[in-house]
């Protein structure tokens, strides 16, 4: 049982990038694999490529076991790998002058909706031709990636330590001072309430028990 | 010049200073690592401006491999794991009173390899990039093993110990959690475990802890000997002058290998050692005081910087924890490394680069300027009765093994990486080979991983993998071949039966059989257990504990039929009768074992007060004056400096608790 685990989250979206440009459509008919980077399972950038191979049969190979971001966008400039999948803040960032140079396009994104920044790039849910394949990517893509820096209390804390904690980080979150240091550090700061991550973590407890066994052999 | 101008604005420099300061200290002090310091820094640099904040952190980061030096030199305790290879050469010539020599020429070696470093910075990144994305994971794999193989050879005729101490590394590497599936390996189901073995506490104890031992059955100061101004610091200088081409090789070879993500100068500062040895015509000077064997790593683990810093500015890959936290540094101060940091403003950002360079050389010539003011006085250190070191030895032992992670458990480790140091100087194993395997150990493991995951066993055939393979087998091939050559022709000169006896071949049950049992009996379990990690995780248990059983059987036949290599005493000093090398043997150990109950059941200030008070009493038999001075000196500097100032959280001591005088 789990009461009041998160509260809130700063906000992060999966986004697929490859170092070339290349399309869903041409990469779906490829006839070897793409290779993408991967840190292991349990990270974004491994749990999206399985979901996408188990619901859309997107031609991948997973190549695990990359320390960090840094080392995969490394071997993706090496040639070892075609891309991989992670935080759009993070690629933004830390990818920028390959971004603009068109060294590097975002194929899909992970988000419900299109970000503000990539409003052309199409969603993987839009890829899902089923029902089932449609919950195994809400339960195993959007949900995660949307909550994927959380802070989380312990069962049975008081409600009124619950809410007042919140405030303070909605409170600190929207602080001018700090804001102009992230935006210094070009950090984008998006955060959810507390209220919709826990909305969005109970959704997962009501995961329909098939597709939670479904996805559970999927992430491994 | 604009970056050697902005290095000198106020407050810029000012806060380099500040840097130096703790760098200076945080070096020098066993355990308290580099790069803990600089992530403890991190925050302060907010309200920086991008040059202020890597003047600050720079000048921080670059001194503690040239204060760490002090440490291993002086003590045989590393300052620092990227400094734990001064100790092999360092310490031997503090023993032989050239403690001055010693420091003078890795000072000086470090200043030379610093400035390289930061020159090679400046130069290299616009060419290094291609040269970086022409390897991919199977080369950055065959390179870790070329590291390790390259070290073990040195071993001359004990290349099967070496080859073994670097399989043992690799493995000691493998304990703790896999880093992709998270399954446990080798944990005994401890927490404290799954995080690996620390290499603080293994450098520390695998150095240290043998050299106390030695301390005590020397029975004299850590200098055994007086060579006046041959020992002198100034001597040292001219040294490093007079070998100004290998202090330039090793520095290339700590810039150029540091420039691979991954390598560090935990790292290079081995090769730079291999790379002393392999290119003397005198090897055998080598572990017992030779002055090359410091200028090498000297030079190496301070050009390192300029090297690891290459790779973080140029494709923002950190090389290192420190370049990890330095790039967090970029992402506070709202840079992108990358070419940007090659472009002058308005559009990059080339005179902060520019600036870097500077810091690191400025920030090294104020340190070596500092250091020379204090040597003389630090050279005595080496000069005073061992009995009155040993304590303050011990005490700075184990809370350096602590303060890395502050975890008690490491202070077991070190007593236990201590006693395994020891039995392998003792029977003639290599130490520097498994050292080197636990450095490379997670890099090697990650990239073997990469390479089957990415190319199946496909990565065997790839032309780099190939070049690199050969290079291995000829480096391990030639230092045979040369070893049988010069046997043969001594042979021929001595004697022509002058080769090992029929009665030297006879079996043996001795120490050096039941060592070797040991080292098989543990591969054989490893192998046993790795069986359930499945292939992900068990992967590289099996690619180590293959080679390792394998090898380890062939020395095992080797020590039981007395197929031994020849072994030279290397401790200098007077002839001790056995009898006497037994029972101090014996008597420190059962102090040691004593320091280490007393740092549980009391804590740490407590114990340092009450057991080194013991020890100069009772061990020592010191007046009382000088034991109740050094023992409330020692206490004074735990509690003072460790737990108050720098508020290590030591945990209290377990007698207290169950006393009710301290919570648990």
């Amino acid at each position: 049982m789990t009461t009041r685990r998160d509260f809130l989250k700063t906000g992060a979206a999966g986004v697929a990038a490859a170092a070339a440009s290349r399309t869903i459509p041409a990469r779906a008919q490829a006839p070897t694999p793409v290779k993408i980077g991967a840190v292991g399972p349990g990270d974004t950038s491994h749990d999206v490529g399985r979901v996408l191979q188990a619901t859309v049969g997107l031609p991948i190979q997973l190549v695990r076991g990359y320390k960090g971001t840094a080392e995969i966008r490394l071997a993706a400039e090496s040639g070892e790998i075609a891309g991989g999948c992670w935080q759009w803040e993070s690629i933004k960032s830390t990818w920028r002058k390959a971004l603009e140079g068109g060294e590097v396009s975002i194929v899909l994104q992970m988000a419900p909706k299109p970000l503000a920044d990539l409003p052309n790039v199409p969603l993987a849910l839009s890829l899902a031709k089923t029902d089932d394949a449609r919950q195994l990517m809400q339960a195993g893509i959007v949900v995660p990636t949307a909550i994927s820096r959380l802070y989380a209390l312990p069962p049975g804390t008081p409600d009124d330590r619950v809410q007042t904690l919140r405030k303070a980080f909605v409170d600190t979150l929207h602080d001018p001072e700090l804001l102009a240091d992230a935006g210094r550090a070009k950090l984008e700061v998006d955060p959810i309430s507390g209220e919709d991550t826990e909305r969005l973590v109970f959704e997962l407890f009501k995961l329909d028990p098939a597709v939670a066994a479904k996805l559970k052999g999927i992430l491994r | 010049m604009a970056g050697l101008v902005q290095v000198f604005t106020w407050p810029a420099f000012g806060l380099m200073l500040i840097g130096i300061a703790i760098g200076f200290a945080v070096g020098i002090l066993p355990g308290l690592g580099g790069p803990t310091t600089l992530a403890l820094m991190l925050p302060f640099i907010f309200k920086m401006t991008p040059v202020e904040a890597f003047a600050f952190l720079l000048g921080m980061a670059a001194v503690t491999n040239t204060t760490g030096d002090i440490t291993s030199i002086l003590f045989g305790i590393p300052g620092e794991p990227t400094t734990a290879s001064t100790i092999v050469d360092g310490h031997p010539m503090a023993k032989k009173g050239e403690a001055g020599r010693a420091l003078g020429a890795a000072i000086m070696s470090s200043l030379f390899g610093a400035v390289f470093g930061a020159l090679v910075l400046a130069l290299a990144i616009p060419i290094v990039r291609p040269l970086v994305l022409t390897f991919g994971s199977p080369e950055f794999f065959m390179l870790a093993l070329l590291g390790i193989t390259f070290v073990a050879s040195l071993s001359g005729e004990a290349l099967l110990k070496g080859l073994l101490a670097g399989c043992l590394g690799l493995w000691f590497a493998t304990i703790g959690l896999d880093p992709v599936s998270g399954i446990q390996r080798y944990t005994f189901g401890q927490l404290f475990l799954w995080d690996g073995i620390g290499l603080v506490p293994v450098t520390i104890g695998f150095f240290a802890i043998p050299e106390v031992i030695d301390l005590a059955i020397q029975g004299s100061s850590i200098a055994q000997v007086e060579v006046g101004r041959l020992g002198g610091v100034w001597q040292g200088v001219r040294d490093t002058f007079t070998h100004w081409w290998l202090v330039l090789r090793c520095s290339a070879i700590g810039t150029f290998i540091a420039i691979i993500p991954g390598m560090g100068a935990a790292t290079t500062q081995w090769l730079a050692y291999a790379h002393a040895v392999q290119s003397s015509p005198d090897r055998e000077r080598f572990g017992r005081g030779a002055v090359e064997g410091v200028l090498g790593p000297g030079a190496a683990n301070n050009s390192t910087l300029g090297g690891s810093l290459v790779t973080t500015v140029a494709f923002g890959v950190p090389a290192s924890v420190t370049m990890a936290i330095l790039m967090g540094a970029f992402l506070i101060q709202g840079l992108v490394p990358g070419p940007s940091m090659l472009t002058p403003a308005p559009k990059g950002h080339l005179t902060l680069t520019l600036s870097m360079v500077w810091t690191i050389v400025v920030s090294n010539v104020i340190t070596v300027a500092i250091c020379f003011l204090f040597l003389k006085q630090l050279v005595r250190i080496t000069q005073i009765r061992g009995a009155l070191l040993i304590p303050f030895i011990l005490m700075l032992i184990a809370v350096g093994a602590f303060a890395e992670k502050n975890v008690f458990e490491d202070v077991l480790i070190v007593l236990l990486f201590g006693g395994l140091g020891w039995v392998m100087s003792r029977l003639g194993w290599p130490r520097p080979p498994l050292l080197l395997g636990l450095v490379l150990g997670p890099l090697a493991e990650n990239k073997l991983f990469l390479s089957t995951d990415n190319y199946g066993i496909a990565w065997l055939g790839r032309p780099g993998v190939l070049i690199l393979f050969a290079i291995i087998v000829a480096g391990l091939l030639v230092p045979i071949i040369s070893a049988r050559r010069r046997m043969r022709a001594g042979a021929e000169i001595v004697a022509p039966d002058a080769g090992p006896t029929a009665a030297a071949r006879t079996p043996r049950l001795d120490g050096e059989t039941a060592f070797s049992a040991v080292i098989v009996a543990l591969f054989a379990w490893a192998l046993l257990q790795s069986r359930s990690f499945g292939p992900r995780a068990g992967l590289f248990p099996w690619a180590v504990g293959v080679p390792g059983i394998l090898l380890g059987l062939v020395q095992l036949g080797r020590d039981f039929t007395g197929h031994r290599e020849r072994r030279d005493e290397v401790e200098p000093g007077p002839e001790i009768p056995p009898e006497v090398v037994k029972r101090r043997t014996i008597e420190i150990c059962v102090w040691i074992a004593g320091f280490w109950v007393a740092f549980w059941l009391l804590g740490f200030s407590l114990a340092t007060l009450v057991a080194t008070l013991l020890y100069l009493k009772v061990a020592a038999r010191e007046r009382w004056l000088m034991t109740v001075l050094l023992s409330v000196f020692s206490f004074a500097f735990v509690y003072g400096l460790f737990e108050k100032a720098l508020g290590v959280p030591f945990p209290p001591g377990q007698l207290l608790v169950w006393l009710g005088l301290a919570s648990g």
